[in-house]
């Protein structure tokens, strides 16, 4: 089995991030997405693209991007797996922002990114971004409701800690509106209750383990 | 359920880096975020498994084996603050922190 992403998944990722970096509050934004056939993604494209597509909206906050996807919304599964993938990117996001802010913001004579305290606290965030990415593809690719369920907890999990872990690096300016971070907070916590909460996936895991181990 | 999640998250990630692997590529520090992964996630498993064994957790069992054994998995090739130093400065680009005086 191959599990990367093939030439023209990997064409419409950068197409998409090119149009969307720097257009976020377009008015237009949605008009152009159309064009480029984002709403029409849950009928035409593969469940892999919509996870790439809304791995970029997530990175770049699209707002209302779940809710304004038309599509998507018909389908409950693909639906929660976009909102996993949009979850994936905004923590992407948050981990980008807050490891420029550390590597800037010095303190006691030195970056605060070259303490192992904030050091290992970003580190776990990678590394649970990083694992959560194989569930929300791997679930692309058999859109089983027990996998759709996995990258929703994983995917919600992780952006999740790297919300928290992005506020408390930034500390008190993570808090004013100077920054967007209270907004990326919000966001994320808004999406993990959005298509089924953690405790409804990991519920449907548990029962869907119990019923194959009943065979 | 958790156990189950990172479980799948290992077994889905090992594709990923087989395919690298296989398509000639280097995975270079990513290594780093595997092991911190892989050697907790074997610990939580035995934790998990122990805490369901209940007051027989004590006896003899291959689980009490395999935990012990576990425990010993985020100290070995490097432990896993080592690891996340490697994660944090190779992978993130964060400052190295000075090195230390010697006397």
């Amino acid at each position: 089995m191959r599990f990367a992403l093939d030439d023209e998944q990997v064409a419409l990722r950068d197409a998409l991030d090119k149009l969307v970096a720097g257009n976020r509050e377009a008015p237009d934004l949605w008009k152009r997405l159309d064009e480029l056939g984002v709403n029409d993604l849950a009928a035409e494209a593969t469940p892999v693209e919509v996870v790439v597509a809304f791995e970029v909206l997530g990175r770049h906050a699209v707002p209302d991007a779940v809710e304004s996807t038309a599509g998507v919304r018909d389908d409950a599964e693909l639906a929660t797996l976009a909102t996993a993938a949009y979850l994936l990117g905004a923590g992407e996001r948050v981990l980008s922002d807050t490891v420029a802010y550390a590597k800037q913001r010095r303190q006691f004579g030195r970056e605060i990114g070259s303490y192992q305290a904030i050091k290992h606290r970003l580190a776990d965030v990678r590394i649970a971004l990083d694992f959560a990415r194989p569930l929300v593809y791997g679930a692309a690719l058999d859109m089983s409701p027990r996998s759709v369920s996995a990258a929703k907890v994983g995917a919600g999990d992780a952006a999740y800690l790297a919300s928290r872990t992005g506020l408390q690096v930034h500390g008190a300016i993570g808090y004013t509106q100077e920054l967007e971070l209270s907004t990326w907070l919000t966001t994320i916590r808004e999406l993990q209750a959005a298509h089924g909460t953690a405790a409804f996936h990991r519920r449907r895991i548990l029962d869907s383990l119990l019923a194959e181990r009943a065979g | 359920v958790d156990a189950w999640i990172r479980a799948e998250a290992y077994r889905l990630y090992t594709w990923g880096t087989v395919t690298t692997l296989a398509g000639g590529g280097d995975i270079g520090p990513a290594g780093s975020v595997n092991k911190v992964w892989w050697s907790e996630l074997d610990v939580a498993l035995h934790e998990t498994a122990l805490g369901l064994l209940g007051e027989q957790a004590n006896a003899e069992s291959r689980w009490l084996d395999g935990y012990i054994f576990a425990l010993s998995g985020p100290i070995y090739a490097g432990t896993n603050e080592i690891q996340r130093n490697i994660v944090a400065e190779r992978l993130l680009g964060l400052p190295r922190e000075p090195k230390g005086v010697s006397r």
